[in-house]
């Protein structure tokens, strides 16, 4: 199912989403900065959001930020479970990512500042998942 | 609208499984029943507006010439309608518009989903990517199928800034659990307490099993007539005197956005209050697209029937059982009606239509004249909402 998932994303997605999970696999968490409204925006586009312009430029996001929510998944296919997901506030404050957080559901809470790291699926891609700082 | 539209004839089936029928045969089925609830003949539908087969199945192309071809009906228009949640009320607005143009003066709005289920869904891999490539090119790389964490997330911080607890929210799904024990078409119908949700599984937190909308099949059709049409031949026409539809420049979970609040929802209420001249304090029975107990009692703020924050507390003091304030899903709503979301919209309609033609039996509202119908895609992104009045 992993490699079926892998060739939609890559075949259904737009260059903007490659160059993100391209990203990725270097360990890297990357956006797209438009050169001529100055907008910088998540996810990335091939065009811009506010001004549909393609003039746009690659950013390294810092990959810090603040949990804004989080739940647990029961059958997240993809990591040991149970796994935990959540909605991070970038630190840029561009809005917010889904991801996977590392750490007891238990023991996290709103607000807690966490950090990018990035996890590599075997047969799949490489995700980024963030870690709370005070845990 | 200009020229007025009413609905003169409902069907549905009852809310559960129907895996012996094929969607065709579930869709005669309740064009059938709305033809005799109307009184009128096959002959006099000008237009069929459908929508999908399901979520988890191989939708079929042009299924409304086939279904035409089955009945034998010759339609000045067609359509087959898909926006998620809101793909039945879309049909509906479609079917009443061009009955307002003078294009039509009866249509019919049907819709008939019959789903997989469980084992079969679990090792049918077509299915799986098909549910799964809903929450491309993202979200989907985290094993996301389902919508339910984020209405876990969105129940979550509604919890977290207002205050509303585990019990309260337990409740709404009591209530109406209570509503669905006296409708017979209901897919739950066991009476239920609080400590039975909470002790029902924890799936996604803060989201209990029973707090969920289940999977289900059913089928519904409804009958739309012009206002000359409908005076002429039903005894009870009940008439749509409000639409209001939005949509957030957002698919899933808005980037930005609260996530305790729906502005699709606010948006559409607010266009259908105003073309209909009536404000949420006018409404005596409501039916909401929650698809979970967290989102419903945002949207019942959405719509206006309670402050932000209040739901919870509202619901606890019983303002939206049958006999309360604003009664809400009277007919047990998602949670305990059961949900196919094809279908969804058309369920609604046909309880507020019976509650309003006073034909609701032991849920009935007392004196109903005016009802509200909610409905919504993603998570909530976008809304259609509409106002429904009798005794016109």
């Amino acid at each position: 199912m992993f490699e079926r998932m892998k060739k939609i994303i890559f075949t259904e997605s737009d260059q903007a989403t490659q160059k993100f999970y391209q990203g990725l696999k270097e360990h890297k968490l990357l956006t797209t900065n438009c050169l001529d409204c100055k907008k910088l925006f998540f996810p990335p586009q091939v065009v811009c959001p506010q001004c549909l312009s393609n003039n746009l430029s690659w950013v390294e996001l810092s990959g810090r930020g603040k949990i804004y929510a989080f739940t647990q998944q029961e059958r997240g296919p993809l990591f040991t479970k149970p796994d935990v997901i959540g909605l991070v506030e970038l630190e840029e404050g561009i809005g917010r990512v889904l991801t996977r957080i590392e750490g007891e559901f238990s023991e996290l809470k709103i607000g807690m500042e966490v950090e990018v790291s990035f996890v590599d699926v075997p047969n799949f891609l490489t995700l980024h998942q963030f870690t709370p700082l005070e845990i | 609208m200009n020229n007025k539209v009413a609905i003169i004839g409902v069907g549905m089936s009852s809310i559960g499984r129907h895996q012996d029928k094929t969607n065709l045969e579930l869709a005669v089925e309740v064009i059938k029943d709305a033809l005799k609830d109307a009184q009128i003949k096959k002959s006099e539908i000008e237009g069929i507006f459908l929508t999908p087969e399901g979520f988890t199945v191989r939708n079929s192309k042009v299924r409304v010439a086939r279904l035409a071809e089955y009945l034998q009906i010759s339609p000045h228009s067609v359509g087959v309608f898909e926006c998620g949640g809101i793909s039945a009320m879309l049909a509906c607005r479609y079917a009443a518009n061009e009955i307002a143009l003078g294009h039509n003066k009866i249509n019919i709005v049907v819709a008939s989903e019959i789903e997989i289920y469980e084992e079969e869904l679990r090792s049918n891999m077509d299915s799986l990517i098909a549910l799964n490539a809903l929450f491309m090119p993202y979200d989907s790389a985290y094993g996301i199928m389902t919508a339910t964490p984020y209405y876990a997330m969105s129940t979550q911080r509604y919890m977290y800034e207002y205050g509303a607890t585990e019990r309260q929210i337990a409740n709404l799904a009591v209530t109406l659990r209570e509503n669905a024990t006296k409708n017979e078409k209901a897919m739950y119908r066991k009476k239920m307490t609080i400590d039975d949700v909470l002790t029902s599984r924890l799936i996604v937190p803060p989201i209990h099993l029973f707090e969920t909308c289940p999977m289900a099949d059913g089928g519904a059709a409804i009958i739309l007539a012009s206002e000359e049409i409908a005076k002429e031949i039903s005894p009870s026409p009940i008439f749509i005197t409000g639409i209001g539809e939005f949509h957030d420049a957002s698919h899933l979970f808005p980037n930005f956005k609260p996530i305790t609040s729906f502005v699709a929802v606010e948006e559409a209420a607010r266009e259908a209050y105003e073309m209909s001249g009536r404000s949420p304090e006018d409404i005596e029975v409501a039916e909401v697209y929650g698809a979970f107990a967290g989102a419903e009692l945002i949207i019942y703020e959405d719509l206006g029937f309670f402050k932000r924050g209040e739901s919870a507390k509202a619901v606890e003091e019983g303002k939206t059982r049958i006999g309360g304030e604003i009664p809400c899903n009277t007919s047990g709503g998602r949670l305990s009606l059961g949900h196919p979301p094809y279908v969804t919209p058309l369920l609604e309609m046909v309880e507020i239509i019976l509650q309003l033609r006073g034909e609701a039996k032991e849920r009935q509202v007392k004196d109903a004249k005016i009802g509200l119908v909610h409905s919504e895609h993603g998570v909530v992104n976008g809304s259609i909402v509409m106002i429904l009045e009798g005794g016109l």
